[in-house]
């Protein structure tokens, strides 16, 4: 899940920049024909399959074959035939509190980036907190998995050290380390929302509010949280809808316990082979999530920032608020750092202490060839899916930033509905859809969904690119001399490779540590995550740290290159009256 | 009867910032009469948004205390003082309607819904907005956004009325027609204005008094026409384009001076308050400069060059080069005849318009 704003750096202006004027002024760019195959690619490989999940939820499974024949059995026995809703119930309940924790407790430290870290250094605060998000998500799970359980990590070294007798429940392998895991892993993405809208408000206003009689706490809750709820409800929806589309998470952290409506459905194309009922219980998910996004929709706006102002930097100190958000990095950081740890360390199974440093796992991990086979395919998958998506995206970007109209709304919308909907349901509607049509899975499969995922990423990227340069560059070079296809080699294309590279590098990233679609999509082949998920289900041994810690670092290096490429060279527009104290 | 509001002594030093607020001498301070309109100009950094802020206790001074209407201020948070602020940017709250907005600080004084709502009515009849109550912020055009932060910062019926260049965003016309707008504000509230601005000209329009500042202090207060009469420093002078500064070697004799500059000598009345030992230099106002293409005298006159005559709109500028510098001189509404590029004229003026100010331009460095 990476909704649309995690990728907007600057404060993008929502407003329509002015659109060219001259007719002539390259027809060639400008014609839709460019924004079709990405269309095209996207219509078919998530709107048209999200139609025969809809047609399959009508269809009922005998003897593990689909039968097509129309009855709504299907919706009745979600209804009245077992645990269902009350799955569905406890998973909404579940995914709400632990998206409630996520958003509560990342927004102090967002409130402190925002309003007491100078603006010449809020890019760097922002990017350490926000790298974890893009790096992978099933070896933070793993982090997870080492540090909860009553031989994990933590109930070992609080016996160790004396402070309990007994393993402590709260970091069990139960409902509550799921719930710190979740937490976990989308702190980044609530940071990220509740940031954005709050270093886009007027700083003046709570000096206003105060002047004006309202205690620190009035101020709080009369004036930023009424202003920030764009941001916080955001961060609240897009975390319920990862949660509610995440099956592996539960069931690496919960054992039994991890009983969760995406386990169910994914098990229903699984062990259980229920495509029916599958798609059914698929489909009602798929409401869920567009009921959420309409509730943001409803909820929020009419908060725009009004008037300019000059973001005259003054804060008051906050030691109290500088303490937390450092905990705050600290405990992003620390499953991480326990992973390298764990990776050097020469004890034959996880946990400490530290016995003595060795590169032994590396060169295991290293030396299995299965594990040398599925790194192959994953970059192999990454490196095809991204060129796809780079060559389609930038294209329909090229395009896009030089259209107007209804046109270019419905290809946005087409385009970035992915981005809104989890992986697993792209991964289910793409079996499907196959099933359909009889058609084997194999690699190419992982590649399409692949490309699926990261097509709308890299054209929204460079698209914000684009359309942060100004016009009436490519104008002047035209009147120059220039052609409208010179003009956009010499003049555009240079300003916009940043931010391809950078869509690029984030796209791989992604790709490489993709689990959730890619174990459904695959036939028989493997890459490293789903590698790695194997080994996981025998054993947390050193060497699987020793590869998450490769992998991770791989990751964390490609997305910060691709965060600093796609900075470069970006004027800062936004005003900052910088560190001086005293703006007259 | 005690004054409105007193600042005694400020200090306030930014981490990093090279020129400390009121460092020099014994701080900055300032005192202002109830129902006076006090303005703070000066140009960027010179501390008079400090000055501003201070007051309004959104920073907490080094040293020195603030009183207002005789209570000790200084420890207190801006939520606790009796004064309220029209910020540069107005800072309206977008998620309050503008009715809601004015009302903001009497909900926060306990004032009940209906009577808030009344008295937010009045304030926004009182800016000339009466009936857009129920209006979005972003539905206001940037003079309404203005009003709106008046009505805001007046329904809560302040002691003193902090103006943080309220009208600086505004076009020339609309600024102007605020001013006359604020100036009656203050006639119909009993309240204590200051008024923060770089504008030279606004300030002179709708202050009582003026403070001008330089480098984290005060150069002078005064009344509008005798800081035009009467500047006490060069930068004071050179802040309000006064005129031309000459500076020299100078000797005093029985309360008359003798400044002699580069190629030419000026003479005019010591006044009572310039100290001895002070620097001093000579401000020759533009407008009081006569042209004539007779001989040059020796004293207070200067022969030069046209070299270009400029009509700003209103009047006539004479650009003169002499050998001692390039002489910007008004010359009113009267158009002039034969002065075409090249001409040697000679400039000369009357004693009692030289101006003898401290030359304060070192005091930086110090």
């Amino acid at each position: 899940m990476v909704p649309r704003e995690l990728t907007d750096a600057g404060p993008a202006d929502k407003a329509e920049p002015p659109r060219r004027l001259l007719p002539n002024v390259a027809i060639t760019l400008e014609s839709p024909l460019l924004t079709a195959p990405a269309v095209v690619l996207i219509l078919v490989g998530v709107f048209l399959p999200l139609g025969v999940l809809a047609i399959y939820s009508l269809w009922p499974t005998v003897d593990q074959e689909i039968v097509r024949q129309w009855t709504l059995e299907n919706y009745q026995r979600f209804l009245l035939g077992g645990p269902y809703v009350i799955v569905l119930a406890r998973s909404l309940l579940f995914a709400g509190l632990a998206s409630a924790i996520a958003v509560i407790a990342s927004f102090p430290f967002a409130y402190f980036v925002a309003t007491k870290v100078p603006p010449d250094r809020r890019m760097i605060w922002v990017l350490i907190a926000v790298l974890p998000f893009f790096s992978s998500y099933l070896i933070r799970v793993l982090a997870w998995m080492m540090l909860l359980g009553d031989v994990g990590i933590i109930n070992h070294a609080l016996m160790n050290a004396g402070l309990i007798a007994e393993p402590l429940a709260l970091f069990g392998r139960n409902t509550s380390g799921i719930v710190i895991t979740f937490a976990y892993l989308l702190f980044p993405l609530t940071f990220l929302t509740s940031f954005i809208t709050l270093e886009r408000s007027n700083p003046t206003l709570v000096e206003a509010s105060a002047d004006l009689g309202a205690r620190p706490w009035q101020s709080m809750t009369q004036v930023i949280l009424p202003i920030a709820r764009t941001g916080l409800l955001g961060g609240f929806i897009f975390s319920m809808i990862t949660i509610l589309g995440d099956y592996v998470t539960p069931r690496l952290i919960g054992g039994t316990q991890g009983y969760m409506y995406s386990t169910m459905i994914q098990m229903q194309f699984g062990a259980s082979v229920q495509w029916g009922f599958g798609s059914t219980l698929a489909l009602i998910l798929i409401v869920l999530v567009f009921a959420l996004l309409l509730i943001l929709r409803w909820s929020t706006g009419g908060s725009a920032s009004v008037g300019t102002f000059t973001r005259a930097f003054n804060p008051t100190p906050a030691p109290l608020l500088r303490a937390y958000s450092v905990l705050f990095l600290a405990f992003l950081y620390a499953p991480v750092a326990l992973l390298f740890i764990v990776a050097v360390n020469a004890r034959d199974s996880i946990g400490f202490p530290f016995v003595g440093f060795t590169l032994k796992w590396f060169s295991a991990a290293f030396g299995d060839g299965m594990m040398m086979r599925s790194l192959f395919n994953s970059l192999m998958v990454a490196t095809v899916s991204v060129a796809i998506s780079i060559v389609l995206g930038t294209v329909a970007a090229v395009q896009l930033s030089r259209s107007a109209g209804k046109l270019r709304q419905a290809n946005l919308a087409i385009l970035s509905l992915p981005l809104f909907l989890p992986p697993m349901l792209l991964g289910l509607g793409l079996i499907i859809g196959l099933n359909l049509l009889g058609i084997d899975r194999g690699m190419w499969t992982i590649i399409f969904g692949h490309t699926i995922l990261s097509l709308p990423i890299v054209t929204l990227l460079v698209l914000m690119r684009l359309e942060g340069i100004d016009p009436n560059l490519e104008l002047a070079a035209m009147d120059l001399g220039a052609s409208p296809m010179w003009a956009l080699i010499l003049v555009t294309a240079p300003q916009a490779l940043p931010g391809i590279v950078a869509a690029a590098l984030i796209t791989f990233a992604m790709s490489m540590d993709e689990f959730i679609l890619t174990a459904l999509v695959t036939g028989s082949d493997s890459t490293l995550p789903l590698y790695v998920f194997g080994q996981l289900r025998f054993r947390v041994s050193p060497a699987i740290a020793a590869i998450s810690a490769v992998l991770l670092a791989a990751s964390f290096l490609m997305i910060l290159i691709g965060a600093f490429s796609f900075n470069a060279g970006r004027k800062r527009g936004n005003g900052s009256a910088g560190t001086v104290p005293t703006a007259p | 009867m005690t004054a409105s509001l007193q600042c005694i002594n400020l200090q306030k030093r930014y981490p990093g910032q090279e020129i400390a607020f009121g460092e020099t001498g014994d701080g900055v301070s300032i005192e202002v009469e109830k129902g006076e309109l006090f303005a703070l100009i000066g140009p960027s950094g010179c501390g008079k948004t400090t000055m501003l802020r201070l007051i309004g206790g959104f920073i907490m001074p080094d040293r020195g205390s603030i009183r207002i209407e005789g209570r000790d201020v200084t420890a207190l948070q801006p939520y606790h003082r009796p004064t309220s602020t029209v910020f540069q940017n107005y800072a309206l709250f977008p998620n309050l309607r503008l009715d809601a907005n004015v009302a903001f600080g009497l909900k926060m004084q306990g004032v009940g819904q209906a009577e808030r709502l009344k008295r937010a009515d009045e304030a926004l009849e009182l800016v000339g907005l009466g009936g857009m109550g129920h209006r979005k912020i972003s539905e206001l055009s940037g003079g309404q956004q203005q009003r709106a932060a008046l009505a805001r910062a007046l329904a809560v019926k302040p002691a003193v009325l902090l103006l943080d260049e309220p009208l600086g965003a505004l076009d020339l016309k609309l600024r102007r027609k605020m001013q006359d707008e604020l100036a009656n504000l203050k006639k119909e509230t009993s309240t204590t204005f200051i008024h923060v601005t770089h504008d030279q000209e606004e300030a002179c329009a709708i202050a009582d008094r003026i403070a001008v500042m330089d480098r984290g202090r005060i150069s002078q207060i005064s009344s509008p026409q005798e800081l035009y009469t009467a500047p006490r420093t060069t930068h004071v002078a050179r802040f309000i384009n006064l005129g031309t500064i000459v500076k020299g070697t100078f000797k005093r004799s029985q309360g008359m001076i003798d400044l002699f500059g580069a190629g030419l000598t000026l003479r005019g009345a010591a006044p009572d308050w310039l100290s001895r030992g002070v620097p001093i230099a000579a401000v020759v106002p533009r407008s009081a400069m006569k042209v004539s293409s007779g001989p040059v005298a020796e004293v207070n006159a200067i022969s030069g060059v046209v070299e270009r005559c400029v009509f700003t709109g209103t009047q006539y500028d004479l650009i003169v080069k002499t050998p001692a510098d390039t002489l910007h001189v008004s010359t009113g509404t009267k158009v002039l005849g034969d002065l075409a590029p090249g001409k040697p004229v000679s400039l000369s003026w009357r004693a009692e318009d030289v101006v003898f100010v401290e030359d304060t331009d070192d005091v930086g460095a110090q």
